[in-house]
C-alpha cells in the first residue's frame, strides 16, 4: 500500500514538471507582448523596452522559466501586468468563490445521483428506472445556462426566494454566502448529476451480473441488501473516476455560469486575462488548475486503492 | 419423508421452456448426482431450489423442502432458508467470491445474516469452519483478500460460506469443473467427508460421470430440460437402460480409430531432412516479475525451464500438467508468440526465427470456440486469413475452393462459408478452427485444451474428426490437455509438465499405467475413474 501510495506521487510531481514546460512553451509562442498591449500603440520603443526589463520580459526564456517555477514554489505567480497586484492574491480571491461553488456543486450532483442510480438500477426495466433514465437524458442534454436563466426567472424573479446574481462574499456570513451560491450550484450540478446517476446505474447492472453477486444471494441476502453490501462497492471505481473528472470541470469550467449568475469566480478570471493578453495571469492559473486536477486524480487513485484490495498491489 | 422434493416442476424464460415437468426426491443425508451436457437444464433446476432464476423466468409446480412450499414463500423467509438449511457451491471460484471483501469478512457476513451471535462467536466460527475447509487461520488468516487465493483454496472459502451453518441440503454445482485433477479430488473429498460428518444431503451436478460415481447414492440423468432416467446410481450405471445414459458413457470413453498417417502425405512433410518434426532443446522462457522492495531488482521467473522434447512427423503427442505449470508459456514459444531466454526451437531442422514459411508449418486450435473468431467476419474470411502469411498468395478463385474443400474435410458444409460464427454450436466452431488452422497445410497443429470445452457427445466427434485428419493430412498433434483419459485415448506419447520443467516422458500407455515420477504418480491417482460395475457395463456396449 505504502509503495502504491509513493508511486502515485512520483507519477504526480512528473506530472506537474511536464505540464509547467508546456503551459510555459505555449504561451511563449502566444503572438503578443504584453508590454507593447499595456503600453498602447503610441509608446515609444525605450518605454516599451523599460517595461519589459521591469516584468523581466528581457531575460532569456530558460531563466525566466526557472523565476516563475520558483516563484510559484514559494507563492510568488508574479505581478498581474494589467492590474499591477500579485496574481496569488487575485487568484486567492476567486478560489473563495470557485472552490466553495464547485464542492457544493458536486456535493449536490453526488446527493442526486446515489439515489436515483441506485434507484433505477435496483428496478431495472421498471416504471421508475424508466422515468429516472427519461429525466436524467433530459439533464445531459438540457443547456446549462438556459436551465439557469429558468432558475433566475422562477426563483429569483417571480418568487424573489433567491438574488438573481451576485456575491456578497463571505464576511457577510456563512449562510448568506451559501445562498447566493445556490442557484448556480443548481444550475451546474443537473447535468452532472444525471451523467453520475446514469454512469452508476449501468456499472451496478454490470456488477449485479458477476458471480459473486449470485453467491451473495446463495447465502441468504435479499436482492436489496446483496445491492447494497456486494454491487455498489465494487460498482464504485467507473464512478469515482467520473467524479474526479467532475470536480476539475467545475472548477474552471463554470465559466458560463459565472456569467449567467456575475460571480466572481476563476473561469471569468481566465476569460478577462487571456481578453487583455494578462498571460501571466493565465499561466499561473491554468498551472493551478493543472495542479487542481493532478491532485484530485491522485485522490481518486488512492479511492481506488480504498475501495478495491487488487489495487493496492498494482505495479 | 424426503428433504427435498420436486414436484411437476417447470420452468420457462420469456415463454421458452426451459425444465419441464421435473418430479424426483432427494432424502436427507444422501447424495444425488445429476448429469447432462451443457443445456441440459442441470444448472437450471439448482438455480430454482434456490429461487435464484433470472429475471423473466417463471415457475409452476413445487419445490418442497423439509414440507415447506419453497416457491410460494415471499423473498425474505426464503433468504432465511437459503444460505442456513440450503448452501450452494458454484462452478467457478475464481469470480464466485465478492473480489473487495476479505474472506473472513464473507464466511462472517453469511453466519451473522442468519443467526444472532456477537461478531466475535461469528468470527470464531468463522475461522473454524475455514479451517476445517483446509484452510487454518495460521496459513489463511480471515483478513485475506479472494486474489491472494487459488482456484482451488478460493473454492474452499466458497464451500466454508455453503457449510458455515451446517445445512440440511448443500448445492454443489459442477464444483471442480474449472479446477485441476489433483485439486478436484481435494475438494472432491473435501465435499465427501463434510457430507458425512454433518450428515447433510448433497446435490453434486456434474457432467463427469466418473465424479458422480465415485460420490452419489442415486442419480438424475437429465437431457433437454427433462429427466430421462433416475435411481439408484449402481442400477442405472449398470443398466444403461435408457439410449442417451448409454450414448453418455459410450462417448465420455470414446477411442477414436486411428490408422497410421497415409505415407504419401507424411513424405510431404519431412522430406527435406531427417530431423524430427518440431524439435525443442534446453528451452527456458522468462516472465519478468516486478521486485517486492523499493530498489530491489526485477526478478525473472522462468515459466519454461530447460525443457527438451521432439515430435516426429505424424505422431500424436500429449502434454500434461496443472494449471500454471507453463503448458500456455511453452505453447507460445513454440508457435512464435513469445520470446526465448534460451534454448532451440527447431522445426524440420530449421529455427523457429527463421521467418514465416517456418513458422507455418504449426497451427493452432484454442480451447474457447467462443472467443476465438472475430464474430464480424464470415466463415469463409475467418478461415482463410491464415493464408496471408504465405510468401505465394493464391488466387482469389484458388482461395474459395481451398476454404470449401477443407470445410467439406471437417464435416461442414461448403454454404457455411457465407454465414457467421453466432450461427454454429460450439462444437461446429471447433471444426472451423480446425478448418482454420488446416488451410496452410501445416505439419504439426497444437491443440491447447481444444477439447475441454465440449459435451462429451460432441468431444467425441471432434476426436473422430482429428484422427481421420491425422491420416488424411499426415498431421502430427502437440495434444495438450489436462484430462488424462482423452490424454490416453489419442496420443502416442506424453510428455508430463511441473513447474516448467519435463519431469517424465514416454509412451503414453506405460507412462500413465506405471508413472514413475512422483508428480506423474500423484496427477494418475487422482483422476476420478468409473467404478467396476460401469466398466463391465462399457464393455457390453
Amino acid at each position: 500500500m505504502l509503495f502504491y501510495f509513493f508511486k502515485r506521487i512520483g507519477s504526480l510531481l512528473a506530472t506537474l514538471v511536464v505540464a509547467s514546460v508546456v503551459i510555459f512553451t505555449v504561451i511563449e509562442i502566444v503572438p503578443g507582448d504584453p508590454a507593447s498591449y499595456m503600453l498602447g500603440l503610441n509608446a515609444s520603443d525605450d518605454t516599451v523596452n523599460a517595461l519589459k526589463a521591469e516584468l523581466g520580459l528581457d531575460q532569456g526564456r530558460v531563466m525566466r522559466y526557472v523565476d516563475w517555477v520558483g516563484g510559484m514554489l514559494q507563492g510568488d505567480f508574479g505581478t498581474s501586468y494589467t492590474y499591477r497586484t500579485p496574481v496569488a492574491e487575485m487568484v486567492a480571491e476567486r478560489l473563495t468563490v470557485s472552490l466553495p461553488l464547485a464542492g457544493y456543486a458536486l456535493s449536490l450532483a453526488i446527493l442526486l445521483a446515489f439515489p436515483a442510480g441506485l434507484f433505477a438500477a435496483s428496478r431495472r426495466g421498471g416504471a421508475a428506472d424508466t422515468v429516472i433514465m427519461g429525466i436524467t437524458q433530459l439533464g445531459v442534454a438540457i443547456p446549462n445556462f438556459w436551465f439557469a436563466m429558468w432558475l433566475v426567472l422562477l426563483f429569483a424573479i417571480k418568487w424573489q426566494w433567491f438574488s438573481a446574481g451576485g456575491f456578497p462574499g463571505w464576511d457577510a456570513g456563512f449562510w448568506v454566502g451559501m445562498k447566493a451560491l445556490s442557484l448556480p450550484a443548481i444550475a451546474l450540478a443537473l447535468p452532472q448529476a444525471s451523467i453520475l446517476a446514469r454512469v452508476l446505474r449501468s456499472s451496478l447492472l454490470d456488477v449485479l451480473n458477476e458471480d459473486y453477486v449470485r453467491t451473495a444471494r446463495a447465502k441468504g441476502l435479499t436482492r436489496r441488501q446483496a445491492l447494497w453490501g456486494h454491487a455498489l462497492r465494487n460498482a464504485m471505481i467507473p464512478v469515482l473516476t467520473i467524479i474526479g473528472l467532475q470536480f476539475s470541470f467545475l472548477l474552471a469550467g463554470a465559466i458560463i455560469i459565472e456569467n449567467v449568475f456575475f460571480l466572481p469566480g476563476l473561469g471569468r478570471l481566465v476569460f478577462q486575462s487571456i481578453a487583455q493578453r494578462d498571460l501571466i495571469v493565465v499561466e499561473s492559473v491554468i498551472m493551478l488548475l493543472v495542479f487542481a486536477v493532478v491532485m484530485v486524480t491522485f485522490l481518486v487513485d488512492l479511492a481506488y486503492a480504498w475501495v478495491d484490495p487488487r489495487m493496492r498491489r498494482s505495479h | 419423508m424426503p428433504l427435498l422434493t420436486l414436484n411437476a416442476v417447470a420452468v420457462s424464460i420469456h415463454d421458452t421452456a426451459i425444465l419441464k415437468n421435473l418430479n424426483t426426491t432427494l432424502d436427507a443425508g444422501q447424495v444425488m448426482g445429476v448429469i447432462g451436457e451443457s443445456g441440459s437444464g442441470k444448472s437450471m433446476m439448482a438455480l430454482a431450489i434456490m429461487g435464484l432464476l433470472p429475471q423473466g423466468s417463471a415457475l409452476t409446480g413445487q419445490i418442497l423442502f423439509d414440507d415447506v412450499a419453497l416457491n410460494e414463500l415471499t423473498e425474505k423467509a426464503r433468504c432465511q432458508i437459503c444460505g442456513d438449511d440450503i448452501g450452494m457451491v458454484f462452478q467457478e471460484p475464481m469470480t464466485a467470491l465478492n473480489p473487495v471483501h476479505t474472506i473472513g469478512q464473507q464466511v462472517i457476513e453469511c453466519i451473522r445474516l442468519h443467526q444472532p451471535i456477537s461478531r466475535a462467536a461469528a468470527t470464531a466460527l468463522a475461522s473454524e469452519t475455514l479451517s476445517r475447509c483446509g484452510l487454518p487461520s495460521d496459513q489463511f488468516p480471515l483478513s485475506r483478500y479472494p486474489h491472494e487465493l487459488s482456484g482451488g483454496q478460493r473454492q474452499r472459502v466458497v464451500i466454508a460460506m455453503a457449510v458455515a451453518l451446517k445445512p440440511k441440503l448443500l448445492i454443489a454445482d459442477e464444483p471442480t469443473t474449472a479446477l485441476d485433477v489433483t485439486t478436484q479430488a481435494e475438494i472432491l473429498d473435501l465435499l465427501c467427508s463434510l457430507q458425512q460428518e454433518d450428515d447433510m444431503a448433497l446435490m453434486l451436478i456434474s457432467h463427469d460421470l466418473a465424479v458422480v460415481a465415485s460420490m452419489a447414492d442415486t442419480v438424475v440423468v437429465m437431457k433437454e430440460g427433462v429427466i430421462v432416467e433416475q435411481g439408484d446410481i449402481e442400477p442405472v450405471f449398470t443398466q444403461l437402460e435408457h439410449p442417451y445414459t448409454r450414448a453418455l458413457f459410450k462417448a465420455s470413453d470414446h477411442t477414436p480409430p486411428r490408422t497410421a498417417p497415409n505415407h504419401r502425405a507424411l513424405v510431404n512433410h519431412s522430406a527435406q531432412s531427417e530431423s524430427p518434426l518440431l524439435e525443442v532443446k534446453d528451452l527456458v522462457v522468462a516472465y519478468r516479475v516486478p521486485g517486492r522492495g523499493w530498489f530491489s531488482r526485477a526478478n525473472t521467473f522462468r515459466a519454461v525451464d530447460q525443457m527438451s522434447f521432439s515430435v516426429n512427423a505424424g505422431e500424436s503427442v500429449g502434454l500434461v500438467g496443472e494449471s500454471g505449470c507453463g503448458k500456455s508459456t511453452l505453447t507460445r514459444a513454440v508457435l512464435g508468440l513469445m520470446p526465448v531466454a534460451s534454448g532451440r526451437i527447431l522445426i524440420n531442422g530449421t529455427h523457429i526465427d527463421e521467418g514465416r514459411h517456418v513458422l507455418k508449418q504449426v497451427q493452432v486450435v484454442f480451447q474457447d470456440p467462443y472467443g476465438s473468431f472475430n464474430p464480424r467476419h464470415k466463415v469463409a474470411r475467418l478461415i482463410a486469413e491464415p493464408l496471408n502469411v504465405l510468401e505465394t498468395q493464391p488466387t482469389r478463385r484458388e482461395r474459395d475452393r481451398q476454404v470449401v474443400s477443407i470445410l467439406e474435410d471437417v464435416g461442414l458444409l461448403s454454404s457455411d462459408a457465407d454465414k457467421y460464427i453466432h450461427e454454429f454450436s460450439g462444437g461446429q466452431r471447433q471444426r472451423i478452427a480446425i478448418a482454420r488452422a488446416l488451410i496452410t497445410r501445416p505439419a504439426l497443429i497444437v491443440l491447447d485444451e481444444a477439447v475441454s470445452a465440449l459435451d462429451v457427445s460432441v468431444r467425441a466427434t471432434v476426436l473422430d474428426l482429428l484422427a481421420s485428419l491425422a491420416t488424411a493430412y499426415g498431421l502430427a498433434y502437440l495434444f495438450i490437455s489436462h484430462d488424462l483419459s482423452v490424454v490416453r485415448n489419442v496420443t502416442d506419447r506424453v510428455l508430463v509438465m511441473q513447474s516448467g520443467q519435463l519431469v517424465e516422458q514416454g509412451d503414453t500407455q506405460s507412462v500413465l499405467d506405471h508413472p514413475t515420477h512422483d508428480y506423474t504418480q500423484r496427477l494418475v491417482a487422482s483422476v476420478p475413474r468409473l467404478p467396476e460395475y460401469a466398466h463391465a457395463a462399457i464393455d457390453t456396449l
